[in-house]
């Protein structure tokens, strides 16, 4: 299969994945069952495909996304044991009782479907973070929906002063330490002291930023071009074509199967 | 030919502001001039270039009188802090921002691209995240991004306030190696760097008047009147007026004597929250193997390019970073056995950016704060007129002096100050020498981080210079003064006062 190959705005690395706004449209469509759904198997088919999806289409690095996904299984866990520990439906056949632990066939399904339906939009959504950079979406979101580049570039500039911002948190704060002579204890007053000294440097930075924009003529930038493309291709178009049909067959397959079970608790 | 700019009787008067920040401006500005304009703080040389670009009243609201006319099409600007002026992820796309503004063919902005990376030698950034780019670096991307679309009109705002002899350098040859036909307005506190890069000199005084606008050379001509009349900077009158202290060399306590700062065997390299070197996924040490003592009345003036570890270096003496607490000792106990209020009662700070160290809403409470009860409550610089204005609101200068003053009001036994000349006009250089001068005689141990040699001579006992995190020269400053390094770094300095290339 051909892939059209694009330049990644953060390395030179050359991938073949799908453009980011087709990846994000993917994310979307295949979250929308797993969403309404409250029985095990449709999350479980959904999270098959994703799994496939990010292999094949989003060329995940993998030690990115086992750096964000680990920690966030603890929500899907701690979900599961909630509710299989403290589920009570008196109607159900009861599986364990030893004491104080009481665990009913309802509370194991409950605890299933919740454990699966949380655990696939998780994994869906950080599928996509380990593939893409917000970067590349919202340059892809300039590039084919016309978004404002002023916002666009916007985005960038504060997403490059993070680290930045992390370091002068640091200044600000041993600074005004130094000044107490030391002589402080975590109060409201020092939060809004540091905050205020940092509030002020980020509205100064966005200041200068949004004139840096201005006498670059991002004002005027009617019909801007952009110097890496972010490409959408025919393979693009059927892929996302391919995601919606794929998931409104297997959708109407679990419906008329009466596999799918509607909920939102 | 028409002027590229018309102004003519223009008055400028910012929201809530008493007095005009520029009164009765009449400037005509034609085609591949290069422009000078100087003034002390304040004087609104920075919002003329603001009225020029159109940042005024567009972006920034003020009241405008007077006739405005400007026919440039193309404008490329230099802020004052160039990391601010950084919009995109990388090099190569900050480069190309203004040409695909244009709406250039891709192709095209490559070409242009690759040609700018390639002629100023900037290859090996082109990848570079822009946030990970030193000050000079930085300063460097950010001209070039101004000029890769090659602007009819140039405007440059103080655009060697950070940077060291070096950087400032190749700025330099970048202005001269300009197109003929590109005009270029640059706003400097010191002329001495430009004045053989320009062909005329505009002089503000501090009410926002041009009260001089002529050649180079009538410039040259009269430049001791100019100076005196607008309060700007004066290089010759710096010497004459400090002679004594430069040739003046203090003999440095004997090596045998008590320290009471000492720093051991300290390294340090910045680390993200997930321990990983912070700065382009390499291991880069900003210190290493640092070894200083100071002892009791010493003045000391660490010097050193950009990027050289100067901050980082104070900055862990101001214990900022606990994990090189055991590498640093006052009174002979490690900062590591001690508690913050132990050390601090100690030490007092001031910091690069003076607005880190405001606490209150007005000046007249950050003058209070604090303050020692055996101050005379004599502050060094004037604030009779700015006493209830938010510290926030000040000018970069003004910003600059508040800070030394509340530092001033509260001296401890040892001082730290990074860069305090960064953004001080003549007249409050003159007066932070003084202060520094007083200073000496109150406090134990004075360290400053600077990289003004011209400072450092006049207010050192001792000259500690570095280079890539390591101490390159430690001695007296008469040793300094006689030493091959001074010569050289004068050497770089008269090459660029004299325009040549290093």
């Amino acid at each position: 299969m051909i892939f059209s190959l694009r330049r990644s705005s953060h390395t030179e690395v050359k991938k073949r994945q799908v453009n980011p706004l087709a990846g994000i449209s993917f994310v979307f469509v295949i979250s929308i069952p797993i969403f309404f759904s409250f029985d095990i198997t449709t999350p479980s088919i959904f999270l098959a495909i994703s799994i496939i999806n990010s292999i094949i289409f989003f060329q995940i690095e993998i030690k990115k996304f086992i750096k964000i996904f680990l920690p966030l299984i603890s929500l899907p866990l701690g979900l599961f044991f909630l509710n299989i520990f403290f589920y009570r439906d008196n109607t159900s056949q009861l599986l364990i009782n030893l004491a104080v632990i009481k665990i009913t066939q309802a509370a194991l399904n409950r605890s299933l479907t919740v454990f699966f339906r949380s655990l696939s939009l998780i994994y869906l959504s950080v599928s996509y973070l380990a593939a893409y950079s917000p970067i590349q979406l919202v340059n892809s979101i300039m590039q084919h929906l016309h978004f404002s580049p002023r916002i666009g570039f916007s985005i960038f500039a504060a997403w490059n002063t993070i680290p930045y911002f992390k370091e002068e948190y640091i200044r600000i704060k041993n600074t005004q330490l130094i000044r107490k002579r030391g002589k402080t204890k975590p109060s409201l007053e020092n939060i809004v002291e540091r905050a205020t000294t940092l509030l002020v440097n980020v509205i100064r930075h966005a200041e200068r930023v949004s004139i840096s924009m201005f006498v670059r003529g991002i004002d005027n930038a009617q019909r801007r071009s952009f110097l890496n493309q972010s490409v959408w291709t025919s393979i693009d178009t059927l892929y996302l074509t391919a995601t919606i049909i794929l998931t409104a067959v297997i959708l109407l397959l679990l419906i008329k199967g009466k596999i799918f079970v509607f909920g939102l608790t | 030919m028409e002027p590229l700019v018309e102004i003519e009787s223009l008055t400028l008067r910012y929201r809530g502001g008493d007095t005009p920040t520029l009164e009765d401006i009449n400037l005509h500005i034609n085609v591949g001039e290069r422009i000078l304009i100087l003034g002390p703080s304040g004087c609104g040389k920075s919002s003329l270039l603001h009225v020029i670009s159109g940042v005024i009243p567009e972006l920034i609201p003020a009241a405008l009188s007077g006739k405005i006319k400007l026919n440039y099409s193309n404008l490329g600007i230099l802020l004052q802090n160039p990391k601010s002026q950084m919009i995109s992820t990388t090099v190569e796309e900050e480069l190309a921002f203004s040409l695909e503004n244009q709406g250039l063919p891709p192709p095209l902005i490559r070409e242009k691209v690759e040609h700018a990376l390639r002629k100023f030698r900037l290859n090996h950034l082109r990848s570079r995240k822009s946030n990970s780019l030193s000050g000079g670096e930085t300063q460097r991307v950010a001209l070039i991004s101004a000029i890769i679309s090659e602007p009819d009109l140039l405007l440059l705002d103080e655009p060697t306030s950070y940077l060291d002899f070096a950087s400032t350098v190749e700025l330099l040859d970048i202005i001269r190696d300009l197109p003929q036909e590109t005009t270029t307005l640059i706003v400097e506190h010191r002329w001495d760097i430009f004045i053989h890069y320009v062909d005329r000199v505009i002089i503000f005084n501090e009410k926002g008047k041009i009260i001089f606008d002529g050649s180079t050379q009538q410039f040259l001509t009269n430049r001791k009147r100019h100076l005196r009349l607008s309060g700007i900077w004066d290089i010759e009158g710096l010497f004459e007026r400090y002679s004594d202290d430069i040739t003046t060399s203090i003999t440095l306590p004997p090596l045998d004597s008590q320290s009471i700062l000492t720093v051991r065997n300290l390294s340090f390299s910045f680390h993200n929250t997930k321990g990983e070197p912070a700065q382009n996924n390499r291991k880069t040490f900003r210190l290493s193997n640092i070894n200083l003592s100071f002892k009791e009345g010493e003045s000391t003036v660490i010097l050193g390019d950009n990027g050289a570890g100067k901050t980082t270096l104070i900055e862990n003496i101001a214990a900022f970073f606990e994990e090189t607490f055991k590498y640093i000792y006052i009174y002979k106990k490690p900062y590591i056995t001690l508690h913050r209020e132990e050390i601090y009662s100690n030490i007092n700070y001031v910091p690069q950016n003076p607005e880190y160290i405001f606490l209150k809403e007005r000046v007249i409470d950050e003058l209070h704060y604090n303050l020692n009860p055996e101050s005379k409550n004599e502050s060094i610089f004037n604030w009779e007129d700015k006493l209830n204005a938010n510290p926030f609101s000040l000018s970069e200068g003004e910003k600059r002096r508040l800070s030394l003053t509340i530092l001033f009001n509260d001296p401890r036994r040892i001082i730290l100050m990074d860069e305090p000349t960064y953004g001080l006009d003549f007249r409050a250089y003159i007066t932070l020498i003084e202060g520094i001068k007083k200073l000496k005689k109150e406090t134990n141990i004075l360290i400053i981080v600077s990289h003004d040699i011209n400072f450092a001579t006049i207010v050192a006992d001792r000259i500690v210079v570095m280079e890539s995190g390591k101490i390159i020269f430690d001695d007296s400053k008469g040793n300094f003064l006689n030493s091959k390094l001074y010569t050289r770094l004068i050497w770089q300095k008269k090459s660029i006062l004299r325009g040549k290339k290093n």
